[in-house]
């Protein structure tokens, strides 16, 4: 008995050690040459201290510094559609500002982080700490970063990224929950620009279909 | 020709036993060889002018296992190693149980979508997110199993090369591909191809070793209990011998006593050999040999038997059969040839393993080979043709089928008093036609009681038995204990006995209140004059009826008789009525007159007396039986029942009855009671169809998942099946056996209804 116990005790640390080496998250280091593939096919600019994501049409940004990350979507198409700008203080995770839709993780001492020189370099930097954001979306072949009431989506390989291989045209993708927009007045079958659609997710411990506002874009 | 007895080690299945039987009857000179899986022993008829044991040996060894003539000292060091290795398997499961469960908790609950199972969501984000690791944290998790496992590698490589496969080289193959595979697509997972984190199968490979070591636990315990009855009878002879030489005692071993040798025993000794009293009057207990309860008077002339009880009076005889020649040694060669010959169960195993694994690894294989052309050289779609049907056609329930319902079916027999021993006896007492009971300690009580007082002249029959009681107070003899029994039962108060006087072979005398009081038989009585004629028709009547009257004489005159005999046990009516109903014959051997055994049959129901039947002729009436083409079960309890016990199809010992007779028997009704007997049978029937139940799973799994797996539907454009749904597939067929197998425990015996 005491055998098995020092077996599987050796077994857990072990496993313990192999999470803890950086070298086998293969997530991360795959999102973070992914995300470069990006930055290729669609250059960030450096604007106001932020690299900048732009979507092609401009509705949505990806912005990061040295200290922290955050998402900004343009709040029109759902203002149009109903959206009171007054509740949207009252929105969980959702900040109101400049005519946009904010969503942002809690920054990192950034004193200890040095500025990268391009937007490359400061993601791969940034990538260790918000680690627990960035998942892998194995339906549609996507690494993610969750800011909570919304998701940022890039291709794993832009030239096949389904799942089965196909070209979806979906290199970069944002994902709104609707939830609290809906709350806060939106139509979501009026939104222009957004798909509002169900996408199976794990709740409670179980696969579920969810709905959220999708808006893809092919970089190519 | 020379017959030859070889213990065998290493067998894991019925196939290792075909493929030794295959190997060494090839070898010249060999006419005839038979191997017993569960015995663990080889019987060979061999030539040796051809042929020669080592040569035989040698080629056991060639194929991997361990082959030695067995030796009667080194019985209790194989019980030892038996024991050992049960512990080790024990042990083994354990830890591959340990390491598998969780292992297939991390594989499967993130799989599983339809229910929340706790930390699912936890786990598919390991999963999704850390893949790498996770398929590392798998297999860390299935190298323990591996490890443990080791032998099914070892030996079921070996038989592969020797073109001889066996279960194990399933397993080997089988496990070996899903962990290959599982590495390779570890490997890829390494290189950013994180969907293949749905193709790992390690835990596939841990949970099949771990349900195959549950069911070679399980097979181990019961092959144990094998070689306990011989080890049982061997415990009953005396060490030692007690000889006169050179007009002196001497204490010699038993080995060392040859033919001729005068041997004393003292009251309380066992006789060491077999003999003829020559000097001394006693009682033996024979009951171990003959399962009778009441000692038989010895005087010189009369034959001893080893381990048989003297009880008291000291006595000499002279030794005539010693070592493998007494009724002892006989008795054990009988049971040790019926426990190594092969079931016909045995045969049909041998059948289907020999023909199941050859023909599931070619179907792997050409299924493999015809997708790989097939479909233009995909070889990642052949492979998991080829691992699907290995992995789907992987043994584990099948090795849980028989063992499983056994276990449920012996603990539910256990429940009810019933203790079936292995899976031979649970699997033959459902086809049983033919019931042979023993009457003596089977059918009656085995003990005598008073039935019937019967005075002379008109006085008083309480009176009469406590008068016989108080003479017979200071007797040992099982009929005056049954008369004091007798008395006690009517709280009859015993009078103070004087002069108390043991008459051997006649009875005994005693003085109460001043009276002569003589009990005893008609030799007691015609010695001491006393006329009999009072009561002579009421006593011829009595034994007519089997019962042994003890005639009662006060004062030299017959004062009355108190009858004692055999009686029969509430319960076998109904049991015997019960098996009638059942469709069974039910036929009663005994070595009592015919007179006594017809009577006791009448009362009972019995349709088939055998009477009159030495003890060492009951084997041979089975035997008959059998000729006849008849399925017998034979129930008895003692030790002359042995060889009638291993002779017949089934054995059921009395658990009142001796030690040897429960050990040669395959079932044993602990509480003594005839009605488990149907009990019994229904158990056996209703386990024998849940086996059946449970290989019906275990195949259909297989003949309906295999050709699935091998792509079949896939080829007209159907599903394929994925090797994790094999897998998984693999692992409902377990689980539906088990669940099949577990609804034996609702089994309700008769006596509980």
């Amino acid at each position: 008995m005491k055998k098995l116990f020092i077996i599987i005790l050796g077994a857990l640390i072990l496993s313990l050690l192999c999470t803890a080496c950086s070298a086998l998250d293969v997530v991360q280091n795959d999102a973070v040459r992914a995300f470069g593939d990006v930055l290729s096919a669609h250059p960030a600019e450096y604007k106001n201290g932020w690299h900048q994501l732009t979507s092609p049409d401009g509705s949505g940004k990806l912005l990061y510094d040295n200290g922290s990350i955050w998402l900004a979507i343009d709040a029109s198409p759902f203002i149009a559609a109903g959206l009171e700008a007054s509740e949207i203080a009252n929105i969980s995770e959702t900040v109101f500002y400049n005519k946009a839709l904010e969503y942002s993780l809690p920054g990192w001492d950034m004193l200890n982080q040095n500025v990268k020189d391009g937007a490359f370099a400061q993601f791969e930097a940034n990538a260790g700490h918000i680690r627990k954001n960035i998942a892998y979306h194995a339906a549609m072949d996507h690494y993610n970063i969750d800011f909570g009431g919304a998701m940022f989506e890039w291709a794993k390989d832009m030239k096949t990224n389904g799942y089965d291989g196909s070209d979806q045209d979906k290199d970069i993708v944002f994902v709104l929950n609707p939830e609290p927009l809906i709350a806060a007045g939106a139509d979501p079958e009026n939104v222009d620009g957004w798909t509002y659609a169900q996408v199976p997710v794990m709740q409670d411990d179980k696969e579920a279909l969810v709905y959220k506002f999708l808006k893809a874009f092919n970089l190519q | 020709m020379e017959n030859q007895t070889l213990s065998i080690r290493g067998m894991t299945c019925a196939a290792c036993a075909a493929r030794i039987e295959r190997a060494v009857s090839k070898k010249e000179g060999v006419e005839q060889i038979s191997v017993n899986l569960a015995a663990e022993k080889a019987q060979i008829r061999f030539n040796p002018s051809a042929t020669s044991l080592p040569e035989l040996i040698a080629a056991i060894e060639k194929l991997g296992y361990g082959a030695a003539v067995p030796r009667e000292e080194t019985r209790d060091k194989d019980s030892e190693r038996k024991k050992k290795a049960i512990r080790v398997l024990w042990t083994k499961f354990i830890v591959s149980a340990a390491f598998s469960v969780p292992l297939l908790y991390i594989a499967m609950a993130p799989m599983v979508k339809f229910i929340a199972l706790p930390g699912a969501a936890a786990l598919n984000g390991v999963m999704m997110n850390y893949p790498l690791i996770y398929a590392l944290l798998e297999l860390l998790l299935v190298l323990p199993a591996i490890g443990v496992g080791y032998k099914f590698y070892t030996v079921g490589f070996k038989a592969l090369v020797q073109r001889s496969p066996n279960m194990d080289s399933l397993i080997a193959i089988g496990t070996t591909a899903a962990v290959l595979y599982s590495l390779y697509n570890t490997w890829r997972i390494a290189q950013g191809q994180f969907k293949y984190v749905d193709a790992l199968y390690f835990e596939t490979a841990g949970v099949i070793i771990t349900l195959i070591l549950l069911g070679k636990s399980l097979e181990a315990v019961s092959k144990g209990r094998t070689s306990e009855a011989i080890k049982k009878l061997m415990g009953l002879a005396p060490k030692t011998a007690l000889i006169i030489q050179n007009g002196a005692e001497k204490e010699i071993p038993i080995e060392e006593v040859k033919i001729g040798d005068v041997i004393v025993v003292r009251p309380g000794a066992k006789i060491p050999v077999d003999g003829t009293v020559i000097q001394g009057h006693t009682s033996i207990d024979e009951s171990m040999l003959t399962g009778e309860s009441m000692p038989v008077d010895k005087k010189a002339g009369d034959p001893v038997y080893a381990a048989s009880l003297n009880t008291t009076g000291t006595m000499e005889f002279r030794a005539e059969k010693i070592g493998s020649d007494t009724a002892l040694a006989q008795i054990i060669k009988l049971v040790e040839d019926a426990q190594g010959g092969k079931a016909p169960i045995a045969a049909m195993a041998d059948k289907v393993s020999g023909v199941f694994v050859p023909v599931v690894c070619a179907i792997a294989l050409i299924a493999g080979a015809a997708w790989f052309f097939g479909s233009g050289g995909d070889l990642e779609f052949a492979l998991t043709i080829f691992i699907s049907v290995l992995v789907i056609a992987c043994p584990c329930a099948l090795g849980l089928a028989t063992p499983t319902a056994i276990m449920v079916g012996t603990g539910k027999g256990a429940e009810n008093g019933i203790l079936i021993k292995g899976g031979e006896a649970l699997e033959t007492a459902h086809k049983i036609d033919t019931i042979v009971f023993d009457k003596t300690g089977t059918i009656t009580e085995g003990k005598p009681a008073v039935t019937d007082i019967l005075t002379a002249g008109g006085g008083e029959t309480g009176s009469l038995l406590q008068i016989a009681a108080s003479a017979e107070k200071g007797s040992e003899h099982p009929l005056g204990q049954a008369v004091v029994a007798g008395a006690r039962d009517r709280c009859l108060e015993l009078l103070k006995a004087d002069n108390f006087n043991s008459i051997t072979g006649r009875g005994i005398e005693a003085l109460i209140d001043g009276r002569t009081v003589l009990a005893g038989n008609r030799k007691l009585m015609d010695e001491r004059g006393i006329s009999l004629t009072a009561l002579e028709a009421e006593s011829d009547s009595l034994a007519g009826e089997g019962k042994t009257p003890m005639y009662i004489a006060i004062d030299g005159s017959l004062a009355g008789i108190v009858a004692v005999a055999d009686v029969v046990k509430a319960s076998s009516g109904p049991a015997i009525d019960s098996l009638h109903k059942m469709g069974i014959e039910v036929a009663m051997i005994t070595g009592d007159n015919r007179k006594t055994a017809d009577a006791i049959a009448k009362q009972v129901g019995i349709d088939h007396v055998l009477a009159e039947v030495l003890p060492q002729d009951k084997s041979n009436e089975v035997k008959k039986l059998q000729a006849e083409g008849r399925k017998v079960a034979m129930v008895g309890d003692g030790i002359n029942d042995a060889p009638a016990l291993a002779q017949a199809d089934i054995g059921i010992a009395i658990g009142s009855g001796t030690d040897v007779a429960m050990e040669s028997a395959g079932i044993v009704l602990m509480r003594s009671q005839l009605s488990d007997v149907p009990t019994a049978i229904n158990l056996s029937k209703k386990t024998i169809r849940n086996i059946k139940q449970n290989l019906f799973w275990a195949f259909g799994y297989n003949v309906v998942g295999i050709p699935i797996a091998a792509g079949v539907l896939h080829l007209f454009g159907g599903p394929l099946l994925n090797p994790i749904f094999a897998a998984a597939a693999m692992s409902l067929s377990s689980v539906s056996v088990l669940t099949n197998a577990l609804r034996l425990k609702r089994f309700k015996g008769d006596n509980s209804k």
